[in-house]
């Protein structure tokens, strides 16, 4: 049974259940206004029938009463005439009165309102029951409902009165107020229409809005929002509406901001990787930044770049380049001219210029005039100790360069500066080892002349001194006079003095044992002090703070033969009257200067053409210099003399 | 949930249902056609009744009293006479008077007046005097509500006056003979306003609620109603009783039968000895039935006569 319901109400529901919430109001409003309209109806109805009918019968019982008490006297005394007008008059001022007769006791008619003939049916349609007061029948006649009432007159000595109440009046009320009740609840239903669907339309609209904003919520807009309609259920429901958009959002820009984080880092990870791979490659500096320097520009997503170098000296080349604008349109001459550019280079960190300024180069590109440059930002490329270069990125927007990507440029910047020193530092390290084999092989060929030299000094001089000497003993041995022997062996002596010079120069020039025996000063100031007679130009010495303390003994060396090498460069080159070796001893160094006032040269071009060249003197000096720690500068210009300094630290020996 | 709601709205229809129907479900009407179908009703009387005896009561009190008090007179009668008897009543003692001398009743109890005229005129025979508290005379009262300030007939002058019946001697002509024999002028000129209850109980009534200012009544139905309702002892006060005339009688039409006449006065006069003719008596206020002597009625005629030669 239950079943069976729970079935049937699943059919009815799936009528009503498909139709709109419009309808369905619609209907709840028009059924609510039909059931109270019909109830209210039959309640009326049926309390209106009860109480006019009862009110008719008082009415009836009232009328009849009176035709019986103003009839006694006419019936007991016989009186017809008036007693004919009493009913007549009755019937006439009564309107619901369809009929009044009086029967005498035997039930004869005294008076009826029927005037043409009497309907004799009536007779005995209502007996009054004796000794009652009243009786009233209903009865169904050809015009309606008729309430029948028989009231005794004098206690029925004088007969009875009946009086006919028709219920036509009472019927057209009724018909009246049921039409009245019927056309109240058509048009409180019209009304009920108007007003549900007014009220639904006001109700629905907000749901509706809900639904379509749901929709746009689903398609992924979540920009939408709705605008509270009232304090209720359904504002309460819009307000969570608009929370849960709100949370969605903001955890959808939250993800978003993540996402984008998370692209950027891997795209920065990709740059980097791509960057470190394309620096730690077998690649030249040149392609290996043009590499990295597409990395950053696809890391940075802008229009393009370009890196310079700075040279020591100031000066700058445009070292690699892409995108716009173009190497033309930037030159050397944005590197120095840029207020940015310095500050990058001042501050060691990426300056970001946006707007970029029109009268800047970097604003237009020849390529393409119409896109101009909003944003420009200059990263210094670092090394260890000073700003190598400039990587320059730019893009059309304004503001495309985020704070954040800052410290990461930043990184690339330092990324690039050491691939840069590497790559400096690579090149100079091979450079260093070639001259390194070039001087060991001079140094070996050296070794062979002066062996070569020594071998035929030995040979030339004291062999052939010696030589005479022999023949000098086999004359003297065959001498035949003292006077010839005297003569003989001065004459030995003289050339074996000669030859005992010329040997001890030879041990001088090989290793000066005054070096070794006396310390550096004695030996400078013995070899300097050889100088004029030998090369003919005038040298000073002067050794400051050299105190008695023996200097590390490769030190004094190293510092021997740089001062004989400078020297006897003075000497071969610089066509000098006169020159000057200061020795002194300062704090933890000793610092030796070695000037003279020849011809001069271009110092750095005469290095760099020596590194070229492969000649090895001045560098041998460096070489020397560096071997012990220390550092040997030229400083010289063409006609103004030459200056060679160098500087041992002494607490590293 | 649903089946709730199911149920719910079920109940609801049905309740509606129920009461528009019970608009419908009245009760069993007898059905009855108003068409006409004759002029007269079948006669509910059988036709082999003898000839009752009818006797008219003169409307000295009103026809509700008169038939309350007089119908079992009727009914002792009629049961005596072994035939039936019918009560009548008419409003005017002239109607009454009609009627016994058109022989339309045989028996009837009138007024003085009427019958002083009734014998003069048409030989209405005098059956029977009621004696009444060992009088057979009665007085004509001139009553005044009693709260009136009234005490003497002077006091009524320009007021309005209750008479009962033109041919009423106690209810009309005595105190029109006393207005005329004090030389006071015809009651039309002494009293602001008169008028004719047809009455004597009428009269009583008109006085006692105060409708009029004064009336002239039959002594006997005024205490035989002060009797029977002690109120009107309070409501009306007598100021002026007249000098006793012979009391109302029972008369015979003039055509009557001898022998019905004879066995009618026979009938009455002997009431007063059984209880069932006492206890109808004594609801007519009445001791019992005296043979009469016409002169009772002299002081009457002489009253009539003073006042139609004045008329």
């Amino acid at each position: 049974m239950s079943a069976t319901l729970r079935r049937g109400w699943f059919a009815v529901w799936k009528i009503i259940g498909g139709v709109r919430l419009r309808i369905k109001v619609m209907g709840i409003a028009l059924a609510m206004i039909a059931l109270l309209g019909l109830g209210i109806l039959g309640l009326v109805r049926e309390v209106m029938t009860r109480v006019l009918t009862w009110e008719l019968e008082q009415r009836g019982l009232s009328i009849a009463h009176d035709v019986a008490g103003r009839s006694t006297d006419l019936i007991l005394t016989n009186n017809l005439y008036p007693l004919h007008e009493l009913i007549r008059n009755t019937v006439l001022s009564n309107e619901d009165v369809r009929y009044a007769f009086l029967l005498d006791p035997h039930g004869r008619i005294l008076a009826d309102s029927f005037g043409g003939g009497f309907p004799l049916d009536l007779l005995a349609a209502n007996v009054l029951p004796p000794g009652e007061s009243h009786h009233v029948e209903l009865l169904q006649t050809e015009e309606g409902i008729i309430q029948d009432i028989a009231v005794p007159i004098f206690e029925s000595r004088a007969g009875i009165v009946r009086v006919g109440m028709s219920l036509r009046r009472l019927e057209a009320t009724l018909a009246h107020t049921t039409r009245q009740i019927l056309l109240a609840t058509l048009l409180v239903s019209i009304l009920g229409i108007v007003i549900s669907t007014g009220l639904t339309w006001l109700v629905t609209r907000p749901i509706l809005g809900l639904a379509e904003a749901t929709a746009r919520v689903a398609q992924g807009d979540l920009s939408h929002r709705l605008v509270p309609w009232a304090d209720d259920e359904i504002g309460q429901l819009q307000n969570s509406f608009n929370a849960m958009v709100n949370s969605l959002a903001q955890s959808r820009q939250s993800m978003e901001i993540a996402n984008a984080r998370l692209a950027r880092r891997n795209r920065e990870l990709l740059a980097l990787y791509g960057i470190s791979r394309a620096l730690s490659g077998p690649l030249g500096l040149s392609e290996a930044l043009e590499r990295a320097l597409e990395h950053v520009i696809g890391m940075m997503r802008t229009t393009g770049g370009w890196i310079c170098m700075l040279n020591d000296d100031g000066s700058c080349y445009i070292c690699a380049s892409m995108g716009e604008p173009s190497r033309a349109d930037v030159g050397t001459a944005c590197c120095r001219q840029c207020t940015a550019c310095r500050q990058a280079a001042l501050a060691r960190k990426p300056i970001v210029v946006s707007p970029v300024p029109a009268s800047c180069p970097v604003y237009t590109s020849q390529n393409d005039p119409t896109a101009l440059h909003q944003g420009h930002v200059i990263v210094p490329i670092l090394t260890k100790e000073r700003v190598a270069g400039l990587l320059n990125l730019v893009c059309t927007e304004e503001n495309c360069f985020e704070q954040e990507g800052m410290g990461l440029l930043a990184a690339v910047g330092r990324q690039l500066g050491l691939a840069f020193e590497n790559v400096r530092l690579w090149e100079e390290l091979r450079h260093k080892e070639a001259m390194r084999g070039q001087l060991l092989r001079k140094i070996i060929t050296a070794q062979e002349e002066e062996r070569r030299r020594i071998a035929r000094e030995l040979h030339d001089q004291t062999g052939q001194a010696i030589t005479s000497l022999l023949v000098g003993l086999k004359v003297l041995e065959g001498a035949h006079s003292l006077e010839q022997a005297r003569a003989l062996a001065s004459d030995m002596r003289n050339t074996l003095s000669q030859t005992l010079d010329e040997v001890r120069n030879l041990a001088l020039e090989l290793r000066p044992s005054a070096l070794d025996d006396l310390g550096l000063v004695p030996a400078l100031a013995r070899y300097v002090g050889m100088l004029p007679a030998r090369f003919g130009f005038q040298v000073d010495f002067v050794a400051a703070g050299m105190d008695d303390q023996r200097l590390p003994r490769e030190v004094e060396s190293t510092l021997y033969r740089i001062a004989q090498e400078a020297l006897s460069n003075v000497a071969r080159h610089a066509r000098a009257t006169h020159a000057s070796v200061l020795l002194e001893r300062r704090e933890g160094v000793v610092v030796m200067l070695i000037e003279d006032n020849g011809v001069g040269f271009d110092a750095a071009r005469v290095i760099d053409s020596a590194r070229e060249r492969d000649r090895l003197g001045l560098f041998g000096m460096m070489e020397r210099a560096s071997l012990v720690g220390g550092r040997l500068t030229i400083e010289s210009r063409p006609g103004a003399g030459t200056t060679i300094s160098v500087e041992v630290p002494l607490e590293s020996t | 949930m649903f089946p709730r709601i199911a149920r719910i709205v079920c109940g609801l229809l049905l309740a509606l249902g129920l009461a528009v129907s019970a608009c419908g479900s009245q009760a069993r009407y007898k059905r009855v056609s108003l068409q006409p179908a004759t002029r007269q009703p079948p006669a509910t009387t059988p036709a082999t009744e003898p000839p009752g005896l009818r006797v008219a009561v003169a409307a000295i009190l009103a026809p509700q009293t008169t038939a309350h008090d007089y119908d079992p007179l009727i009914a002792y009668l009629a049961k005596h006479l072994g035939r039936p008897a019918q009560l009548v009543q008419r409003a005017t003692y002239a109607e009454t008077n009609e009627l016994l001398r058109t022989g339309q009743v045989d028996l009837a109890f009138v007024c003085t007046g009427a019958y002083v005229q009734g014998h003069k005129e048409f030989g209405m025979e005098l059956l029977v005097v009621p004696e009444i508290r060992g009088k057979t005379t009665y007085q004509s009262y001139i009553i005044v509500p009693g709260n009136s300030a009234a005490q003497t007939l002077d006091d009524l002058r320009g007021r309005v006056f209750a008479y009962t019946d033109p041919m009423s001697l106690s209810g009309y002509l005595v105190p029109l003979f006393a207005l005329i024999s004090q030389g006071k002028g015809t009651a039309d000129t002494y009293f602001g306003r008169t008028l004719f209850t047809y009455s004597h109980e009428n009269s009583i009534k008109a006085v006692s609620e105060g409708w009029v200012d004064g009336a002239a009544v039959d002594s006997l139905v005024y205490d035989a109603v002060v009797a029977r309702n002690p109120n009107y002892s309070k409501a009306t006060r007598i100021i002026w009783r007249s000098e006793p005339y012979g009391a109302p009688p029972a008369v015979v039409a003039p055509g009557l039968d001898d022998a019905v006449k004879e066995q009618l006065r026979l009938l009455l006069l002997q009431m007063d000895q059984s209880d069932e003719g006492r206890q109808v008596l004594a609801l007519l206020g009445v001791d019992r039935f005296v043979q009469p002597d016409d002169s009772l009625y002299d002081s009457a005629r002489a009253l009539l006569n003073a006042v139609g030669a004045v008329r």
